[in-house]
């Protein structure tokens, strides 16, 4: 079925319909504007991830296994809205790796998620913020073989998916500007121990903060 | 003064709840039949006025301590998987020893998670700083590895330090001294 036609399909009032505005369109471009007054929001796996003796997120529902910091889903919260936390694609659905592959600019999509078998809506998610001028091109520091002077520089980087244009992607950085996934053993654990530090102290949950759709000059041709 | 050697871990399984209690000889079978006798849920209930007793005469850090260790103990019970193949000997006296240094910070709020990272996290509120403390465990040379630091203040990282147990708790005492003289352990 030609997009045009899949896109049309989709009725905004049905709520089993996927949401039309994740979806990347074949005129949009990656987002090169300035984002440092929005916010980004992931989603945690249950409503119950505060510690209360320290009011700070649970390291499981911040993002356990650590590996997960190497690259770390979040979204524009613009578009995006907190309504779209819920929807939960399925492994089973056997188009789990289409929906989840980066979206290429100027390509359309030709499959649509299917409510049951591609994707569900899950009522037990919770969210947290994140302040993207709070952490975009935020140096935090980590040792190696006892010598300071390391730092890993935190990006927001624009990277949607087949499914969800607002997905952006938090990765580290070296000095040199070497993307640091590859790093491995104890370096590891120092850099992400150090990571998930300012990750923790600039979670935000209490209150929603405010947020608007994004002009379309930003993402669209 | 009393101390945490003196109390017990649990010198014999006890029933949670007196509703747990079944008659002599019936759903448990007579093996069990002192468990759900009278005489010991008297014994029981005898032990728990004691331990109550005991742990409302030790100092805040005392209580602190046993409360971080019974936290451990649960997660660990819930958490087994994590530690597969790693000598839990090992990881309990490691983390036992820290529980003890991050008690003696006094913190506002503390936290210990059991991590699937093959780690334990502890996270502190101290008076100064926050604290978040990683003990990392090594599942294939079946030893303890290495220990990393952080310590916030107004959410900027102020203490980054990583390593091995000792060296990386001496340079967290440095900066300790500076932020607050009360950590002597």
């Amino acid at each position: 079925m030609p997009l045009e036609n899949l896109e049309n399909s989709v009725n905004q009032s049905n709520p089993l319909l996927y949401p039309n505005h994740l979806l990347p369109q074949a005129n949009f471009c990656y987002i090169n504007q300035d984002l440092s007054d929005k916010y980004l929001v992931r989603h945690t796996n249950s409503k119950d991830f505060i510690d209360i003796q320290t009011n700070k997120l649970l390291v499981e529902h911040l993002c356990s296994p650590k590996e997960q910091l190497q690259d770390l889903s979040t979204n524009l919260l613009s578009n995006f809205t907190i309504q779209d936390i819920e929807i939960e694609l399925i492994e089973e659905g056997g188009n789990k790796a289409y929906f989840q592959e980066y979206w290429k600019e100027g390509v359309g999509i030709d499959k649509l998620p299917i409510h049951e078998k591609d994707f569900k809506f899950n009522k037990n998610r919770g969210y947290f913020f994140l302040s993207i001028n709070q952490i975009n091109g935020k140096p935090q520091p980590y040792t190696i073989a006892g010598k300071d002077g390391f730092y890993a520089t935190c990006q927001v980087i624009h990277t949607p998916t087949n499914t969800n244009f607002w997905h952006f992607s938090l990765r580290w950085f070296d000095k040199e500007g070497k993307d640091l996934r590859e790093v491995s053993g104890s370096f590891k654990n120092r850099l992400f121990s150090s990571a998930r530090t300012m990750l923790s102290e600039m979670a935000e949950y209490e209150q929603i903060p405010h947020y608007q759709q994004l002009p379309k000059s930003f993402y669209t041709k | 003064m009393a101390s945490t050697a003196d109390i017990p871990e649990k010198p014999y399984p006890y029933a949670s709840y007196s509703k747990d209690i079944q008659p002599r000889d019936t759903q448990l079978g007579s093996q069990s039949s002192f468990i759900n006798s009278v005489e010991y849920y008297t014994i029981d209930e005898s032990y728990k006025a004691e331990r109550k007793e005991l742990v409302s005469a030790l100092n805040p850090v005392e209580k602190l301590n046993i409360s971080l260790r019974n936290k451990f103990g649960k997660q660990i019970n819930v958490n087994e998987t994590y530690f597969e193949n790693i000598d839990m000997e090992q990881v309990r006296y490691w983390v036992f020893a820290t529980i003890q240094k991050v008690a003696d910070l006094q913190p506002n709020g503390v936290n210990l998670e059991v991590t699937s990272d093959n780690s334990v996290l502890f996270t502190a509120l101290c008076p100064n700083f926050n604290l978040y403390l990683d003990l990392f465990f090594e599942n294939e040379i079946n030893e303890f590895v290495e220990v990393v630091i952080n310590a916030t203040k107004d959410k900027k990282t102020v203490f980054s330090v990583g390593g091995k147990y000792d060296y990386a708790i001496r340079e967290f005492r440095e900066f300790c001294k500076s932020e607050q003289p009360t950590f002597v352990s």
